[in-house]
């Protein structure tokens, strides 16, 4: 029988060989609408609620466990803490386990219980530190955090523990390199698009559409968003001050490096060439890296480096919003949006917050705000309304 | 089924982890040599663990003549006890000085400062270098957690009326763990002012 997974596959497969003239479009809607897939593949309301609101139960206990642990009664004694957040775990991954894989499967429940046991584990990992009074610089627990929950993400097909998942590893990336100053921004560049490739491989590789838009998404926000700091003259500057490490810096190269390589290799490698909107991107990316490439080599960033990023970060969210376009997807169109109003407004402050009067600067970014917010509307809906229409 | 069965691996990997972690720790508490220092406790917060009082040690600043240490360099500092049964800093170098009536502490040099000393006066005065460095240590002894309230009391303690000490465990390669806080010879946890 076919499960999520190979009908989201599907789903995508028909709509490219509807594309490329291989089926009409009653034909593709004719395979979809086959008996069972349809409700596979689309979650009822119902279901969606129970979901929902059984994450946000398991986000809530799991909140409450890590405050808990944070209050550090001393009134309770170390092992019987130990045993809550053990029993904790057991308890939520068991209710999970047969939620989801028993005789009647309610996977929407289960995946409240699978999100609360990787919270829990997460806080047994911090309990065990204070208890044994570990450096409170001590970021490999975050790390252990990252690594025990990433291939529970796939054992049980859950969006919010890759997401927890996924979160940890970025602020491990932020925490664990703290000598550095702001430099962890580069880091997060090449993270960012490692996860770009990554979601790449989950397209079309591993048919798992739902988690490629999952790393999709984060790694265009983090490289969006560190590029996006890189335009700051004060950041610039204040990064180009801040001193690696030799760990810091063998590390981000390496993360660098492998970014690289993985962004030619989508580009020119046989398996993208059925799809040219993502060659383009990856192609495109290659100059992402380059800000924090020259952060890295000592490079003190004057006035061309500031044109330079500003261009950079128009190319970038021009770049996704056109991708957007092309793979019929709105969630990367909204963000490139999100992302070019906030460029707009972030140079709008820079430039005339000291040459205006203060009336002035306001109405004038009103007005401009309003524009451009108009123009940006209409042409989303008229984009977002041709992927409706072919679908 | 394959699924199932990756789950079950996955669950059993993360509560060895934890078994592990907590083991590792009991096991360096029982076989490594126990010493006791002198703190100067300062009080931030943790991010997941709450409040921990940052405490400080004699060897967390040394003064140096010598300009070749870097920041992120190792550091051991050899330790020997004093009358009153305290381990004071007896020395540091590159490499553990391992002897019968010593224990070596491995540390990490995080900043290296050039000592300046004024010179001149008013609109006049400069700063100039002498010559000798101060290397700032950071060591894995230097957080113990504890309540929010009693954190806050312990760090308000007027440093020369409220004497405090560490007891710690010393491996022989120079890592160390934490063991308990006394305040006035009392447990920490324990002590009221």
């Amino acid at each position: 029988m076919a499960n999520r997974q190979t009908l989201e596959w599907l789903r995508a497969e028909v709509q490219l060989w509807q594309k490329e003239g291989l089926v009409s479009p009653a034909q593709a809607q004719g395979i979809l609408a086959r008996p069972g897939y349809g409700e596979l593949l689309t979650e009822p309301p119902s279901r969606r609620l129970t979901k929902l609101f059984a994450i946000l139960g398991g986000l809530l206990v799991g909140a409450g466990l890590i405050l808990f642990i944070s209050s550090n009664w001393r009134a309770i004694p170390n092992a019987a803490k130990l045993t809550l957040v053990f029993e904790t775990i057991i308890g939520a991954y068991f209710t999970g386990y047969r939620l989801r894989f028993g005789s009647s499967s309610r996977p929407g429940l289960a995946a409240g219980f699978f999100f609360l046991g990787a919270i829990a584990y997460g806080s047994g990992i911090f309990l065990v530190a204070q208890i044994y009074n570990f450096h409170a610089d001590w970021r490999t627990g975050i790390l252990y955090w990252f690594l025990g929950t990433l291939p529970l993400a796939y054992a049980v097909d859950s969006r919010p523990v890759l997401w927890l998942s996924l979160g940890t590893l970025i602020l491990w990336c932020a925490t664990q390199f703290e000598d550095t100053g702001g430099l962890f921004l580069v880091l997060w560049q090449g993270l960012g698009g490692l996860l770009m490739a990554a979601s790449y491989v989950h397209l079309r590789r591993l048919q798992h559409r739902r988690f490629a838009l999952i790393y999709f998404g984060l790694g265009s926000g983090l490289v969006l968003f560190t590029t996006l700091m890189m335009t700051f003259d004060g950041i610039a500057r204040s990064l180009a001050a801040d001193r690696a490490t030799n760990e810091f810096v063998a590390f981000c190269t390496a993360l660098l490096v492998l970014c690289f390589v993985a962004f030619v290799s989508l580009s020119v490698s046989p398996w993208s060439a059925g799809d040219p909107a993502y060659r383009r991107l990856y192609t495109v990316l290659l100059l992402a890296l380059a800000p924090g490439i020259l952060l890295l080599t000592g490079y003190k960033p004057g006035n061309a480096y500031l044109i330079g990023t500003n261009l950079l970060m128009f190319a970038e969210c021009s770049g996704l919003i056109l991708f957007g376009v092309a793979v019929r997807t709105k969630a990367y169109l909204h963000l490139g949006i999100c992302f070019f109003l906030a460029l707009v407004a972030c140079r709008y402050f820079d430039n005339f917050w000291e040459y205006l009067p203060r009336s002035l600067f306001f109405v004038f970014g009103g007005v401009l705000m309003l524009l451009l917010g108009w123009f940006l509307e209409i042409k989303r809906r008229h984009w977002v309304a041709e992927f409706e229409g072919e679908e | 089924m394959r699924w199932q069965r990756l789950f079950l691996c996955i669950v059993t990997l993360q509560l060895l982890l934890l078994v592990g972690l907590v083991g590792l720790q009991q096991y360096r508490l029982s076989a490594w040599r126990p010493i006791r220092l002198r703190v100067e406790p300062v009080d931030p917060a943790a991010l997941f663990r709450g409040r921990y009082v940052h405490l400080t040690y004699e060897f967390s600043r040394l003064r140096t003549a010598s300009g070749e240490w870097e920041a992120g360099e190792n550091i051991y500092v050899r330790l020997a006890r004093d009358r009153r049964g305290l381990w004071r800093v007896a020395g540091f170098g590159r490499e553990c000085d391992r002897r019968a009536d010593a224990v070596c502490l491995q540390g990490r040099v995080k900043h290296v400062y050039p000592e300046t000393q004024e010179v001149g006066q008013g609109r006049q005065m400069s700063f100039r270098q002498t010559g000798r460095f101060t290397l700032v240590i950071q060591t894995e002894i230097e957080s113990y957690f504890i309540s929010e309230r009693q954190a806050h009391e312990i760090e308000s303690l007027p440093r020369d009326r409220y004497a405090m000490a560490v007891d710690v465990v010393v491996a022989n390669d120079g890592r160390a763990a934490l063991k308990q806080l006394y305040v006035r010879g009392i447990p920490a946890e324990e002590f009221t002012p």
